[in-house]
């Protein structure tokens, strides 16, 4: 985290924990509290207030490089078009309809992987390089049982790997459709084809998907 | 759909397969991020959109409370006054009573258009005559100006 030379070489504007929901309790905006907190600091955001919206990069950054890097199997490209997605965001802020902020910001991302994977058509790299190293290990506490862990690595490898070879239409559907939770409508929307063309591509991705894995799913019947 | 997976077990094989990778894709663990992506002062500055970006993104928001009314008004005047200054005071009761007295007789001989005015009946002057209906004109074309800046600035300012 702290080898980033962004960090190293500038002042970075926040250095404190975002709010949580109940600090901003007494205020009267209408909605759910996360979503009121989120609109309380694009708010301040708005008028210039960049530790407002760093909290927001805080609160987001990992679920939202955690949808990203499952379209885009390259942590560091990964990485690069969350930043984007950040840039652009803070850039249109005065553009924020309203509703979610975290709807809001994850459409955002999803345009800036969808940028980073028709890039990468133009100059392919090795998918997941890293597959090997320790980035991919759990965070503590999540599991505790050993075999747990070492099946659950396993079959995390075994997808990502299998997703990274299917193409990269078919992975952004299944994703946003099964991960994500959007509609066939959503992410037809979202990714600028018919509604027949989504339902299709999750189909085709999850028959290929099937087959990449054919020698390997009693990894996934357990 | 369920009566094809019961029957068919090669159907049934596949479908359980998908939903094992389903469930195996929705709970896989992800790499970790490599770095921070906070905004550095310096990010905010560079960023930070002109003043008058802002303004235009602001317009036909829900929090733009201003030029909805302004166009209104501008147009609802600016429709008043033409219709004030080009529909003469005392048309309405002659177009119940005395419409064909303004028709010049000469050109329903000749076999002309019929409904072709005579000059001296007309009662109100031209537009470019009259500063009242030039005022007019130039509101309603405000008003028009303000409600086409209201749907195209959003569009401009957008973030994709």
């Amino acid at each position: 985290m702290l080898d980033s030379p962004r960090l190293t070489s500038a002042s970075i504007a926040v250095r404190r924990d975002p709010p949580t929901v109940e600090d901003l309790r007494s205020t009267t905006v209408p909605v759910d509290p996360v979503q009121r907190r989120d609109l309380i600091l694009i708010e301040r955001a708005r008028s210039g207030d960049l530790d407002a919206f760093n909290d927001l990069v805080i609160l987001y950054q990992d679920s939202l490089f955690a949808l990203v890097v499952r379209m885009v199997p390259d942590r560091d490209q990964a990485s690069d078009a969350v930043q984007e997605a950040f840039f652009s965001a803070y850039r249109n802020l005065a553009s924020f309809r309203g509703g979610s902020v975290k709807s809001w910001l994850n459409r955002i991302c999803v345009n800036a992987a969808m940028d980073t994977q028709r890039a990468k058509k133009r100059r392919p790299v090795q998918p997941y390089p890293e597959l090997e190293d320790e980035s991919w290990q759990p965070k503590a506490g999540d599991e505790v049982d050993p075999e747990r862990i070492v099946v659950h690595a396993e079959r995390s490898r075994a997808i990502a790997a299998a997703l990274a070879r299917i193409t990269d239409d078919q992975r952004t559907a299944i994703v946003l459709y099964d991960v994500e939770g959007y509609d066939y409508g959503e992410i037809a929307e979202m990714t600028g084809v018919s509604l027949g063309t989504v339902k299709s591509r999750i189909h085709r991705g999850r028959l290929s998907l099937r087959d990449l894995l054919s020698d390997r799913m009693e990894l996934f019947r357990g | 759909m369920p009566t094809t997976i019961a029957s068919c077990p090669s159907c049934g094989a596949i479908h359980s397969d998908l939903l094992a990778i389903r469930a195996a894709i929705r709970h896989a663990w992800v790499p970790s991020r490599p770095r921070d992506l906070l905004l550095t002062v310096a990010d905010g500055a560079r960023l930070r959109p002109a003043r008058w970006r802002l303004l235009l993104a602001a317009l036909g928001t829900p929090r733009d409370a201003v030029t909805r009314p302004l166009a209104l008004s501008l147009t609802g005047l600016g429709l008043w006054g033409l219709l004030l200054t080009r529909i003469p005071v005392g048309s309405f009761g002659a177009a119940t009573a005395g419409a064909p007295a303004s028709v010049n007789p000469e050109v329903y001989a000749a076999g002309g258009p019929i409904a072709t005015l005579n000059v001296e009946d007309r009662a109100a002057p031209p537009a470019d005559e009259d500063p009242l209906a030039g005022l007019a004109a130039g509101l309603l074309a405000a008003g028009g100006a303000v409600f086409l800046l209201r749907c195209v600035a959003p569009r401009a300012g957008g973030v994709r």
